[in-house]
C-alpha cells in the first residue's frame, strides 16, 4: 500500500514543539487527518477507541522516550494484539546509538527517524514504509 | 584540576559542538559559528530561557571504570528565542506562549542526543535526565562547587545565545 496523504495519522510525543513540528511538515505534505498524543497511555487509548469506532489510524509516528507508557512499549502492544499487529509505525528518536535501532526492529518497528531530521527525510522514511 | 581532568573535559565537550551544529542545519536550515570557548567563573547565565538536561554515568580508562556527572545549559534571548522557534516550528511567533514553552527544552534533548552517541565510541556510558526549561531575567543556575563549567557562545542569523557544559568526575 503506498503513502496516501487523505490517511489517518496518529502523533506521539511528550514535547509539544515536536508534535508540532512533525504536524507541520505533514500538513506541507498534504496530510490533514492528524491527531495528537503527549504520551503512549493515552495514544493506546485512543488507538483502541479509533478501531472500535471504525475509523482506525492508519499509520503511528512515536517519540521513543516519553515519561509515562514508551514509545517503545506502546510498539510492543501493538505488535502483541491482532488488530494492530501490522500498523505501520514510525519510531522518533533523539538517541540514535545502534543498540537502539536493533531493540526497536526486533520489537517489529516499520521504519526509525534520528532526531534532527528535515521534511525531505520524514518524508523518505514515510514513503520507504509504504513502499 | 589535573591536566588529564581537563584533557577528558574538552574531549568531553567536542560532541556537544558538533551536535549543535547539526542541529541548527538540519531543522533550521541555519549555520552557526561557534566562539572560543572559556571556564566560566559565575553562576549567572545571560539570556531570558534557558534549557537545561543533566546526565551522568561513567567512562571507560585503562579497563577501569569513573562515574562523572553533568549539566548542558543552552540559554537564549528572548528575542532569539522567538526567531529560533519560528524557524523550527515553520510558522511565526512574535510573542513567547506555552505553545513554544519547550521548544529549548527539545532542542538540549537533540543535542544531548547526538553527543551521547558520539560519546559512546569515545568509552563514555550516558544516562540523560528529562529536559526542561526555565524562563526570567538574569537567570542563575547553581552548579555544583568544585567544578568547571565551559561556556562557549554561538552566532547565527536567528541571533546569538551560549552553550554551557559542566562536568564533574565523582
Amino acid at each position: 500500500m503506498a503513502f496516501d496523504v487523505k490517511q489517518k495519522i496518529l502523533i506521539i510525543d511528550d514535547m509539544s514543539t515536536m508534535r508540532k513540528i512533525i504536524k507541520n511538515m505533514l500538513t506541507k505534505m498534504g496530510c490533514d487527518d492528524l491527531h495528537e498524543a503527549d504520551d503512549g497511555t493515552p495514544a493506546w487509548e485512543m488507538i483502541q477507541s479509533a478501531y472500535k469506532a471504525d475509523a482506525p489510524f492508519d499509520f503511528i509516528i512515536s517519540d521513543w522516550n516519553m515519561p509515562g507508557m514508551t514509545g517503545l512499549d506502546l510498539l510492543k502492544n501493538l505488535r502483541s494484539s491482532a488488530e494492530f499487529n501490522t500498523l505501520p509505525f514510525l519510531m522518533v528518536t533523539a538517541e540514535a546509538e545502534q543498540s537502539n535501532v536493533v531493540l526497536a526492529v526486533k520489537s517489529g518497528v516499520s521504519n526509525f527517524v534520528v532526531k534532527p531530521f528535515n521534511q525531505e527525510t520524514l518524508k523518505m522514511k514515510i514513503e520507504k514504509i509504504f513502499k | 584540576m589535573s591536566t588529564d581532568y581537563n584533557k577528558r573535559f574538552i574531549l568531553f565537550s567536542k560532541p556537544f559542538v558538533d551536535a549543535i551544529k547539526d542541529t541548527f542545519k538540519v531543522m533550521m536550515d541555519t549555520e552557526i559559528t561557534i566562539h572560543s570557548p572559556k571556564i566560566k567563573n559565575e553562576n549567572k547565565t545571560h539570556g531570558d530561557i534557558a534549557a537545561l538536561i543533566g546526565m551522568n554515568g561513567l567512562y571507560i580508562q585503562d579497563d577501569e571504570e569513573h562515574d562523572f556527572k553533568g549539566l548542558l545549559v543552552i540559554a537564549w534571548s528572548m528575542e532569539t528565542y522567538l526567531k529560533i522557534s519560528s524557524k523550527m516550528l515553520m510558522e511565526e511567533f512574535s510573542e513567547y506562549s506555552e505553545e513554544i514553552s519547550d521548544t529549548g527544552a527539545e532542542i538540549s534533548n537533540i543535542v544531548m542526543g547526538n553527543a551521547k552517541k558520539i560519546l559512546a565510541t569515545n568509552s563514555y556510558k550516558i544516562d540523560m535526565a528529562t529536559p526542561s526549561t526555565i524562563k526570567g531575567q538574569n537567570l542563575e543556575i547553581k552548579y555544583p562547587p568544585k567544578t568547571k563549567v565551559i561556556e562557549t557562545v554561538i552566532s547565527s542569523d536567528l541571533g546569538e545565545f551560549v552553550m554551557e557544559i559542566c562536568y564533574q568526575e565523582i
